[in-house]
């Protein structure tokens, strides 16, 4: 559907994107299930204990031995961005699946009933809005206390409204659509029409969000525990990791660098996999 | 033959543009104001009249899709605009709409078997086993592969898929079907295969239609009755061949006119009808078509004019008598 309008020779367009987004798609997938299986096997992959304090092996450059270095409790740093990986994969999906539920049902219902109900959401939504994300996030964050299950309340509360919108917009559509109409006039229950009919063709859009989405809700994620609110220390987690890292930023850059490396390829990953999505699905639509 | 649908002084309002939430005295346009006509079971009525005079918005009022503001739609004998649900219910399972466009009609999620399956499941028309041979049947009562219950809507033509709706339509078992311009949008060697196809299910199941239209020669092939609508209102209404032959009303004149004929001698009228269709937002007094009419009499801007029944026909003008 979207070509480029600047003309790229064919062959680069080829290698890059065979056309179809199939490699973005394939390359975005490639990186999150490897972080997937990572964090699935990390008590067989890690090669040490990643909360196992060792003295005399403080803050030890990368080598053989400990690849990523160690860092200042003289933790083995591969070890420990092995083990993140479960706390940051886990954050970026259970943080989106929150808010795309919450904000998908009172997006839809909202748009389809209309009236009173969606001028009163859609204010809500407006308020929300009003304040910066982080900002609102911290306070709901600071009031519940620091935790990742505070974290997912926190991202739930606050990040449904750009579902809500995205969906409700294209419910407005569609409810107009002359199939929403021949289903009215077969007698199909407004449940079945909302869920059955638009749904289905209003939720593209809402799935590739999620995935640039889960981009944010992952860099949210380690900012929240960067400033001590998310998950907590000693627990394995890239944010806090760069967090802990940063005083030792010039005499040990690898107690930063390696688990940020990590927190930029999952990113990437997702959005990759976002275009991909995107690109495969927007054609069928 | 008994009368199957009957409307009387049907009125349709909606909100105007600018009416907001806390706007304080809303305005509203009249999109149907004061509509009357009548179907008998098995009969076709053509319903004709420009883009934006009313036409869908009378239909879908008809099918209880719209909010009606006033007047009467008897469908049975039992007044609909005041239904209960279950009223509602009995109109649902007797009616169906074919429509406009034929690939936005169906949801292009689904295939094609589905989209009939599903109303005969959610209308419990036939025990859950016999659904695929209905679908089958079905589809091959509109002329379609029995194959294509595996399709999606895209992979398939313009006139498959008005196939498509039409056999959705008839899953209902309707005695009533209201068809929305629906071979508007189709290719002219198209739009004949349907027509043709709805002619022969018409003979085949008495179905009474009410066909929307706004190309009078497709009225000609299929209607029994033609209605002609301007602004909200039917104007006239009778059999097809007496209007086309010696239409009472100017607005009815002016059309058959201007009927594109594939006789080349013909000449078409310079300008058989000057100007646009006011806006239903501000209505002209008294007779609404006075501003374009020919003939029209000072008479005609103060005062509604008159409606004159003869025998099977029906027009409203101040002019009784057949125009020359």
């Amino acid at each position: 559907m979207s070509s480029p309008s600047i003309a790229i020779p064919s062959r680069w367009r080829l290698r890059w994107n065979l056309g179809d987004g199939r490699l973005t798609l394939y390359f975005g997938l490639a990186i999150v299930l490897g972080w997937g299986l990572l964090a699935l096997l990390a008590p067989w992959v890690a090669p040490y204990d990643p909360l196992l304090q060792n003295g005399d092996l403080r803050l030890m450059a990368p080598s053989l031995a400990h690849p990523f270095g160690t860092d200042n409790f003289g933790r083995d740093i591969l070890s420990r961005v092995i083990w993140g990986a479960r706390i940051d994969l886990q954050m970026a999906l259970v943080g989106v699946i929150f808010p795309f539920l919450l904000g998908t049902c009172i997006g839809a219902i909202s748009g389809y009933i209309g009236g009173r109900l969606d001028a009163v959401c859609m204010r809500l939504i407006d308020i929300v809005l009003a304040f910066p994300f982080l900002v609102l996030m911290l306070a709901i964050m600071a009031i519940l206390g620091p935790g990742l299950g505070s974290f997912y309340i926190a991202m739930a509360l606050v990040g449904w409204v750009s579902y809500a919108r995205l969906i409700r917009s294209q419910i407005l559509i569609l409810k107009e659509s002359d199939f929403a109409l021949a289903a009215r006039s077969l007698g199909f229950s407004h449940r079945r029409i909302l869920f059955g009919h638009l749904m289905p063709n209003a939720l593209f859009s809402s799935v590739v969000f999620c995935m640039s989405d889960a981009v944010l809700v992952l860099l949210n994620g380690a900012a929240v525990s960067y400033l001590g609110l998310g998950v907590q220390p000693p627990t394995a987690e890239w944010g806090t990791m760069v967090a802990e890292g940063q005083s030792f930023i010039t005499s040990a850059w690898w107690i930063c660098t390696f688990p940020g490396l990590a927190v930029v390829t999952l990113a990437m990953g997702f959005s990759l996999l976002a275009d991909g999505v995107a690109e495969r699905l927007g054609d069928r639509s | 033959m008994t009368t199957l649908l009957q409307v009387n002084d049907l009125q349709v309002q909606f909100p105007a543009a600018g009416s907001g939430l806390f706007s304080l005295r809303p305005r509203k346009v009249s999109a149907v104001n004061g509509a009357s006509l009548h179907l008998a079971a098995g009969e076709t009525l053509g319903l004709v009249g420009e883009s934006g005079c009313g036409k869908s918005t009378l239909a879908r009022a008809i099918l209880h899709l719209n909010p009606v503001a006033g007047g009467q739609v008897l469908f049975d004998g039992i007044d609909m605009a005041q239904g209960s649900q279950a009223d509602i219910a009995r109109l649902r399972h007797e009616t169906a709409m074919i429509f406009q466009d034929p690939y936005t009609a169906l949801n292009p999620r689904q295939r094609i078997g589905d989209i009939i399956a599903e109303v005969l499941r959610v209308q419990r028309k036939v025990p859950e086993a016999q659904v695929p041979a209905r679908v089958a049947e079905l589809l091959s009562l509109v002329g379609l592969r029995p194959e294509l219950a595996e399709r999606k809507p895209r992979s398939l033509s313009g006139g498959q898929c008005q196939r498509v709706g039409i056999a959705r339509a008839l899953a209902v078992e309707p005695r009533l079907i209201i068809a929305d311009e629906c071979v508007a949008a189709l290719d002219v060697s198209i739009q004949g295969q349907i027509i043709n196809l709805l002619l022969e299910l018409r003979e085949r199941m008495n179905l009474a239609m009410l066909f929307i239209t706004h190309d009078l020669t497709v009225v000609r092939r299929l209607c029994d009755r033609v209605a002609v609508m301007y602004l909200g209102r039917i104007v006239e209404e009778g059999p097809v061949h007496e209007v086309f032959d010696a239409p009472r009303h100017p607005y009815t004149a002016a059309l058959i006119q201007s009927i594109a004929d594939i006789d080349p001698a013909r000449r078409l009228p310079e300008q058989p009808l000057p100007g646009e269709p006011p806006s239903p937002l501000h209505l002209p007094t008294g007779c609404a078509f006075h501003p374009r009419c020919t003939r029209a009499l000072p008479a005609c801007r103060e005062s509604t004019p008159p409606t004159h029944s003869l025998g099977t026909r029906r027009h409203t003008c101040v002019h009784p008598e057949p125009l020359s």
